[in-house]
């Protein structure tokens, strides 16, 4: 039994320390005087029930309000889609030999994008730790993402400041459920949320991307931006239609046609094939596609977390 | 009030005849819907906040047992009405089911059109 306290007491963890201090003895009463009644696989599924309300609790996203789902469904998207470019971004910068070293091509862009996820992955992490100082966090990582290509030396990206400034939004967007359950903070997290799906927008017009030189067309970025555009689609639609885990399955494998295209393509990214680069595709729908099925299974709980 | 939604009205329904504590509402709700539904204890607490929230539930002791701690709750007064009211509402609803069921079957409406 003191094994099982541990565990549970661990599980506690999940929720803001306030919520825990008022509520972590009852709640673990609770999960102890069951236990014995529970074979592994339930108390497997409690774990990640209180786990699951525990984070839902951190982040604010209340299922009872329009505006909360919005932003839920906004948020995540964007979230998705920075990692994913992140990810890209970095495997461009790091894993290609050729583009490596080609500072030419690939100098302090390239060096930049980690400094923005950094610190956007930092406002994420610590505003799910400090849950009461959520919003100065949202706020200093909007404002650090914007200011770090400011400041740094003139670049051959001029349009950095316009994604970094995106990108942070999707921090906010996350975060905007907790601060809005009040009226007069709804107009300002829609905004946020709004803003957040116009990235995704800007990032899915791949092809007006090319025409107008929006912000995600850059030498060759712009060859990337048809699947960096199909990962936001795709996590988007995994996001906001996956409702059972069959769902996510499907998901990934509307992925499947691309990854063929992809070899058939044979586009050049810095002089490497474009299919390089699609196993993070399919990867990543997966995981949105269970993500999307994760966070459609929470907001259909009956309950609001306030 | 929002919606009273199947769980919530389950957890009033636990708390009709006196105040309970967390597991005890999580068996009793399990026994009232015959095992279809259950309450696992992320779930509970969001629900006990909100009832908490909306006035319908309040807090009514704690004690120690085998050292864990249990709180209890019961219906407050705004409690208690909600829950007559959403009750009788799904009795009506529920008779009006029993009594068309039970017309014969040549005198319930039929669906216009078919298919070829």
């Amino acid at each position: 039994m003191r094994r099982e306290r541990t565990r549970f007491a661990r599980l506690l963890w999940a929720y803001p320390r306030s919520y825990r201090e008022r509520r972590g003895d009852e709640i673990l009463g609770t999960l102890l005087e069951g236990a014995p009644d529970r074979g592994s696989f339930e108390t497997a599924r409690v774990a990640s029930n209180v786990v699951a309300h525990g984070v839902r609790l951190r982040v604010g996203i209340a299922s009872d309000q329009a505006a909360g789902r919005i932003l839920a469904a906004a948020a995540l998207p964007g979230l998705a889609m920075a990692a994913a470019v992140a990810l890209v971004m970095g495997w461009f910068a790091f894993l290609l030999p050729g583009i490596r070293h080609d500072p030419v091509s690939f100098g302090i862009d390239t060096a930049l994008w980690p400094i923005v996820y950094l610190v956007w992955v930092l406002g994420a992490a610590s505003a799910l730790a400090f849950p009461r100082r959520k919003r100065v966090c949202a706020a200093g990582c909007v404002l650090a993402s914007v200011a770090v290509p400011l400041l740094l030396p003139e670049h051959n990206w001029p349009r950095l400041p316009a994604i970094s400034l995106l990108i942070a939004l999707a921090v906010p967007a996350l975060l905007a459920p907790a601060t809005s359950p009040r009226r007069s903070h709804r107009g300002l997290a829609l905004f946020v949320g709004a803003a957040s799906l116009g990235t995704l927008g800007a990032a899915a017009a791949s092809s007006a991307q090319a025409a107008i030189g929006g912000p995600f067309f850059y030498l060759g970025f712009g060859t990337l931006a048809p699947y960096v555009a199909w990962m936001a689609l795709g996590f988007s639609a995994a996001l906001l239609v996956a409702r059972r885990w069959i769902h996510a399955a499907a998901l990934a494998l509307l992925a499947v046609p691309w990854l063929v295209f992809a070899f058939v393509d044979q586009q050049p990214f810095g002089g490497t094939p474009a299919y390089y680069a699609v196993w993070i595709e399919f990867v990543c729908a997966l995981a949105a596609g269970l993500l999307g099925t994760w966070a459609s299974r929470l907001t259909r709980t009956p309950e609001a977390i306030y | 009030m929002s919606e009273v939604r199947e769980p919530t009205f389950l957890v009033l329904v636990a708390l009709a005849d006196g105040r309970r504590h967390g597991y005890g509402i999580i068996q009793d709700v399990e026994r009232l819907s015959s095992g279809k539904t259950t309450l696992r204890a992320g779930t509970l607490y969001a629900t006990l906040d909100r009832l908490a929230s909306e006035g319908l539930i309040e807090g009514a002791g704690e004690e120690v047992v085998e050292g864990r701690l249990r709180r209890y709750y019961q219906l407050t007064v705004q409690g208690s009405a909600v829950l007559e009211s959403e009750s009788k509402q799904r009795l009506a609803v529920s008779k009006e089911a029993l009594r068309r069921l039970s017309r014969p079957r040549g005198s319930r409406p039929r669906i216009a059109g078919g298919f070829a």
